[in-house]
């Protein structure tokens, strides 16, 4: 591999490709480890389950937006993390609509019913405002070698 | 802000930490869980190899970390080590899978029939992450590896005096 190949000279430009790819594969592993969990039937079923296992996600769903924006040079691909990070951001505002107004909880469910609400809630938060914020910055962080002229 | 490149070479140091930091909270995690070692028990050994890829996502984070530091003060020692050690997990990580596929096949005759569509569910997940997770890291160790040792524009000395030296 040339040294153009490799990315040119600079060593951020060389590894931007890496976050992307970093990025890419923990919103894989998220995905998976969701739909096993949510598609196994694993107690409790339904709302509290899905929600309470996006809290969990949230963290590294976040992390990977922030990779994929800094691997991501163009505004398009860009644009694309925005609208991943805002899909899943909606996808959390419908879990909690539907556990707002969803039947009241027995007894039994109440707390892990009030928790899960809560998780949806944090994860539309954080998902919601970091995608927006993605959505809001002129251009994507830059390497110390590049030019700050802004994007688009 | 432009960042002055003392402050770079700082802000390196602190991700570098905070990336081996996340990677040995993950390591003692993941020891806690498959320690002690029982390398001839079929059930250990997939056992250990789906928690290990469980671990997948904090150690891309810390891989991140690490990466982001490299490339805010690159430094070609630093940078092949890194490459060295990425080559080494890749190999690992490829020799484990390899290992858990025949572990997967063995354990599918181990349960019952009714956790069998599970067992190969999750098989298939950490074949999938682990595999992917492998070639990221090996092409990760190569890119590292093969680092320029400094941003563009930023010429030795020596550099300066051979371009100066040359006839118009």
């Amino acid at each position: 591999m040339s040294r153009e190949a490799a990315g040119g000279l600079d060593p951020w430009m060389a590894l931007r490709p890496a976050f992307v790819g970093v990025g890419l594969l923990i919103g894989l592993d998220v995905a998976s480890q969701y739909a096993i969990y949510v598609g196994s039937g694993i107690e409790p079923a339904g709302f509290d389950a899905a929600s309470q296992v996006a809290l969990t996600q949230v963290s590294p769903l976040v992390c990977a937006l922030v990779a994929l924006a800094i691997g991501c040079g163009s505004r398009a691909g860009r644009m694309l993390v925005v609208a991943a990070g805002l899909s899943a951001a909606g996808a959390a505002a419908i879990l909690l609509i539907l556990g707002l107004i969803g039947p009241d909880p027995t007894a039994g469910t109440r707390q892990g019913a009030t928790q899960a609400r809560w998780s949806a809630a944090v994860a539309v938060l954080g998902l919601g405002t970091s995608a927006l914020l993605l959505l809001r910055s002129r251009s994507v962080p830059e390497g110390p070698g590049e030019s700050r002229t802004p994007a688009g | 802000m432009a960042l002055r490149s003392t402050e770079q070479r700082w802000l390196a140091a602190a991700l570098t930490v905070a990336g081996f930091t996340i990677i040995l909270d993950q390591v003692s995690i993941l020891a806690s869980g498959v320690l002690p070692l029982n390398t001839g028990m079929v059930q250990w050994r997939f056992g250990a190899v789906g928690l290990a890829i469980g671990r997948a996502t904090p150690l891309l984070i810390a891989d991140a970390l690490l990466l982001a530091g490299v490339a805010l003060a690159p430094n070609r020692w630093w940078s092949r080590a890194l490459g060295a050690i990425h080559l080494l997990v890749a190999g690992l990580l490829l020799g484990a899978l390899a290992v858990f596929v025949l572990d997967a096949a063995e354990m599918r005759r181990l349960v019952a029939l009714e956790r069998q569509q599970a067992l190969l569910v999750s098989a298939v997940r950490v074949i999938g992450v682990g595999g992917l997770a492998a070639m990221l890291t090996a092409w990760l160790g190569v890119r590292l590896f093969r680092l320029p040792a400094r941003p563009p524009g930023r010429r030795t000395s020596e550099e300066v005096l051979m371009v100066g030296s040359q006839a118009p």
